[in-house]
């Protein structure tokens, strides 16, 4: 079986990718929804000209919030 | 492993289907006009949407393919629901989703028009129309072969039942009876599959006794990069996470209709947002059963007979009714959904856009209830056709969305990000990376690499996700090159179109 220069370019980065200790890509699946939930927790939410007041964007903090919460959790004890 | 269904079963099964079809006719009394048949009016609540979601996504290959997954590989297949759904759909939620409400578009494709040119929209929207086409046969095909592997029928009849029935209802009400039955099917299909799994865990003795008797592989959710499952954590983190994910909830036309038929911005990020939390208990009802039928059947020679094993061998009299509901409920919200986006494709971006530009709303209805119909006829010809191949039905509809998606979100997340970015470099990029994508699934394939005397390109089996990282990855490249090559596009065109 031949291979060509795209086998040599997948083998290389399947080998770089291989390095990388499974507990550290564990984090990195865990880090995922955290940035997300620290952007959420700090983003400003809702427009107003769409007629999303505070109390409406507010809620949508919470939903989003929660959502990525749960993700860190299956994933921190997953 | 054909079982029967006894009076109490069909009865339960037909209140379901009579239920379903009367509220799709009922509502379709009101649609009067084309917005009416393809966004619901614009009128549609969040709560409605966020469940509409969630029962489109999951499908009948979901529940068969998701299930047999799991009882192939073990949990990591969960990822598709969890990191595979969830960051994506709460960026997409407080980002694109009111981004694209507030461009007023019905379509996608319409927006990329007003942002690139008509190439970039007509080369986007075929390879949308040609995926939810050869979908709608995987769909069909997946009930079949359950209702086939769970009572004996013949798998054409089942095909045939389930078109009719589900494109009536979407012929006649349109996207507000699709998210509205939609809604009533998402909750059948969490009670129907919840109760397999719970009976299931009953006969294991308990959650902890089925945790405990789990390997640890099985339990896994990052497996390693040589990993002879399809799941390895370059795929799920690169292919799934940051590109397929993205691509389909911000991009797929069947998802991001329903949140263009919201009331308000508002309404349509809270869908999504609803949309995310229900989908972080989806894995525990369908991966769940897949990984209790590992403990119960170890012996199943394929995985897409592991929740038709468990339904048969475990469900009493009136429970196999309930979980056929169920069942049905996950296919039909998704065909439903899916038969309406295409035929939204169809026309708005080819009817409209090259046929007719001044067709008015009563005609667009018209088309759209044509087309639909002509939808239903070609999904089960594909459905038939499909029957003959021995792919996992999961793979088959995976493979099928990588060719495209990560090309597609290229040129979308240049699009609304980027105002360099040009018509040429999008078409470029979109090309450049589908050929990429088409040409590592041909280098892969066996019978091409036997031909060749190649050796397989990937060393993992159905290696989809690694398709679409190389095609996102090539579109990027060549769209950066032609845009900064060719003439930029005029402001007042970026203005509205860009963030």
């Amino acid at each position: 079986m031949k291979t060509t220069f795209l086998h040599q370019i997948g083998e290389t980065i399947r080998n770089a990718m291989a390095a990388v200790p499974l507990s550290l890509v564990g984090w990195i699946f865990v880090a995922i929804p955290l940035v997300l939930l620290i952007w959420v927790l700090s983003a400003r939410i809702g427009d107003p000209d769409d007629g999303i007041e505070p109390h409406k964007a507010r809620w949508l903090r919470i939903g989003a919030a929660f959502a990525l919460l749960l993700q860190i959790v299956i994933y921190g004890l997953l | 492993m054909s079982t029967t269904l006894t009076t109490l079963d069909f009865v339960l099964l037909g209140l379901y289907l009579a239920g379903t079809l009367g509220l799709g006719l009922w509502i379709g009394r009101s649609v009067r006009t084309g917005e009416d048949f393809f966004l619901g009016g614009r009128r549609l609540p969040w709560w409605a949407i966020g469940m509409s979601l969630v029962a489109t996504d999951i499908g009948g290959p979901d529940i068969i393919g998701v299930g047999g997954a799991a009882y192939s590989h073990g949990m990591a297949v969960a990822n598709f629901e969890w990191i595979g759904c969830v960051p994506a759909m709460i960026v997409g939620a407080l980002v694109f989703i009111p981004f694209f409400w507030r461009t007023g578009v019905t379509t996608i494709p319409e927006y990329l028009e007003r942002r690139f040119d008509v190439r970039v929209r007509t080369a986007l929207s075929l390879c949308w129309q040609i995926f939810m086409a050869c979908n709608l046969g995987v769909m069909l095909l997946a009930s079949a072969r359950m209702m086939s592997e769970l009572f004996g029928w013949g798998e054409t009849t089942c095909i045939l039942v389930t078109a009719l029935l589900v494109g009536t209802y979407t012929i006649v009400g349109g996207l507000a009876a699709v998210v509205y039955t939609d809604m009533i099917q998402c909750s059948v299909m969490i009670v129907g599959c919840l109760g397999v799994l719970v009976l299931g865990l009953i006969e294991l003795g308990g959650p902890a006794e089925f945790w405990s008797r789990l390997e640890p592989a099985q339990k896994a959710l990052v497996l390693p990069v040589d990993t002879d499952t399809p799941f390895p954590w370059t795929g799920i983190l690169f292919g799934l996470a940051l590109i397929l994910s993205p691509a389909y909830w911000i991009g797929n036309q069947a998802i991001v209709q329903r949140a263009l038929g919201a009331k308000s911005a508002f309404q349509a990020q809270a869908a999504y947002v609803w949309g995310a939390m229900l989908k972080s208990l989806i894995p525990v009802i369908i991966v769940g059963p897949g990984l209790v039928a590992v403990l119960l059947y170890p012996d199943l020679k394929q995985g897409d007979h592991a929740f038709p094993q468990l339904v048969a061998v475990l469900l009493p009299t009136g429970l196999r009714g309930i979980f056929l509901a169920a069942f049905l409920a996950a296919l039909m919200s998704s065909v439903d959904s899916y038969l309406n986006s295409a035929s939204t494709l169809v026309a708005y971006d080819i009817y409209k856009r090259f046929i007719a530009p001044d067709a008015d709303s009563r005609a667009m209805l018209r088309v759209g209830r044509r087309v639909t119909a002509g939808l239903v006829v070609w999904a089960i010809v594909c459905a038939l056709l499909m029957a003959r191949l021995d792919q996992g039905i999961y793979t088959i509809f995976q493979t099928l969305m990588s060719f495209f998606q990560g090309p597609a979100l290229a040129v979308l997340i240049a699009g609304t990000l980027w105002k360099r970015a040009t018509g040429t470099g999008a078409l470029v990029g979109f090309l450049g990376g589908l050929m990429t994508t088409v040409g590592q699934f041909l280098l892969n394939n066996q019978a091409v690499c036997r031909y060749l005397g190649l050796k397989p390109l990937f060393q993992i089996e159905d290696p989809f996700l690694y398709y679409s990282i190389w095609g996102f990855l090539v579109s990027c490249c060549l769209l950066v090159a032609v845009s900064l090559a060719t003439r930029r596009e005029p402001d007042e065109k970026t203005a509205l179109t860009v963030f």
